[in-house]
């Protein structure tokens, strides 16, 4: 029997499906995909993005690193990165810029979600980002510094972790805030805890 | 004409080699990531930038879709090699292309009001997923491993790494289309009578069944 008869013979044979399946789960993997130099060539400019995009990430393994090791300090988002930022002389722009962050000193329900992602990815839990939330709408509507408060706060009051220290004090001054100012600071803390609940769904 | 399926398959043979030699290098270069070596970084977006976007571009996008995306996965997958485990060889490879998948399906999902999911992303992606596909292609490695060059090479063209025609796979293998469709259904049968004894595979497939 030729080649061609066999062939016309097979003509309507399929692979199972479960085989099928198999196949399926392995493109899916890309595992199978155009290995190192068979993908076709980028152009110098891609290549460049594709540096830029592995830098920052390094920088913010960097920084995740840090704040691994500092903990929760009560301390503004913006003093906080820019501290990292500091201690590990790593360029905060790019960073910045890549979170679609343009200011790190302004929280609103704006830019909300992208200082939320930002979070996240240093590794910060919610109520710590919301604490660096909050400490940094207080500096910006004039109250006396977080640290000074806790320190005064701390004779009279419980006991309790820094950042229970840190909540108790922040719910004092917020008891003073006018109703817009406290309306803009709730709505901030609603984007960045719906942006945290976003990205932990999709894991 | 004599050597020139022979010499196409020994470079399909120098291709394997150079992808296991690949393998390992690319797992050093996760944990080099873990520790934080610059260097280590932008290697992994030399190498991989352009396969995430030649990976995108097969799936449908335009080139400029699929180079934002890649570049946007190089960022994001960089940042989660912390949460890599290495576990087997080649392992690293597929666990970024799992993520990549992931974010191919959320992209055509926020397009989905304008333009239709592919169908072959439309199957919902499960959060083990990545682990059961991981045991599924170090299952089916192992089992191309044991076929001779000749029905690796079919398989890899016809159902792996493209769906080529029978007439380019025969161009590539230097035979008749007719005599490539016969040995892609011998090569076929073969990979079937080895997997279906493959317990990986049996696992994958009762858990696709039930569809936890």
């Amino acid at each position: 029997m030729g080649e061609e008869t066999t062939a016309f013979k097979i003509e309507s044979y399929e692979s199972p499906e479960w085989l099928a399946e198999v196949f399926d789960a392995c493109r899916r993997s890309g595992s199978f995909c155009p290995a190192e130099g068979e993908a076709e060539q980028a152009s110098p400019d891609l290549m460049a993005k594709y540096a830029e995009a592995a830098k920052v990430a390094h920088h913010v393994a960097l920084l995740r690193k840090e704040r691994q090791r500092v903990g929760f300090i009560p301390l503004s988002f913006a003093d906080y990165i820019n501290g990292l930022v500091k201690v590990n002389s790593v360029p905060l722009g790019p960073v910045l810029k890549w979170f679609g962050i343009e200011d790190l000193a302004i929280p609103d329900p704006s830019s909300a979600r992208a200082f939320a992602r930002l979070a996240q990815e240093l590794g910060m839990s919610l109520r710590e980002s919301l604490a660096h939330l909050r400490i940094g709408f207080a500096a910006l509507i004039d109250a006396a510094p977080i640290p000074l408060l806790l320190a005064r706060h701390r004779p009279s009051g419980l006991r309790g972790s820094q950042m229970e220290e840190c909540e108790a004090v922040l719910g004092e001054i917020e008891s003073d805030y006018d109703l817009q100012s406290l309306r803009q600071l709730r709505r901030t803390e609603f984007e960045v805890r719906a942006a945290y609940r976003e990205m932990e769904k999709a894991g | 004409m004599q050597d020139g399926p022979a010499a196409k398959f020994r470079g399909e043979e120098v291709l394997l080699m150079r992808v296991a030699r690949s393998d390992k290098y690319i797992e050093e270069l996760a944990t080099r990531m873990l520790f934080f070596e610059e260097e280590a970084f932008a290697e992994f977006a030399e190498i991989f930038g352009p396969r995430l976007r030649a990976y995108f571009v097969k799936r449908g996008l335009s080139a400029g879709d699929a180079e934002d995306l890649s570049v946007s996965c190089v960022t994001d997958i960089a940042l989660k090699v912390n949460r890599y485990t290495p576990v087997r060889e080649g392992g690293f490879t597929s666990w970024v292309f799992a993520l990549a998948y992931h974010s191919l399906v959320d992209w055509w999902r926020s397009r989905r009001t304008t333009e239709p999911l592919p169908e072959n992303l439309s199957s919902p992606a499960r959060p083990d997923d990545d682990e059961a596909d991981a045991e599924v292609v170090a299952a089916v490695r192992q089992a191309l491993n044991l076929l001779n060059d000749a029905d690796r090479s079919i398989i890899l063209l016809r159902e792996l790494e493209g769906s080529y025609t029978y007439e380019e796979v025969a161009e590539h293998l230097g035979i008749r289309a007719n005599a490539a469709r016969v040995r892609h259904h011998r090569a076929l049968k073969k990979l079937k009578a080895i997997l279906e004894e493959d317990p990986r595979i049996v696992k994958f497939l009762s858990r696709q069944r039930v569809g936890v």
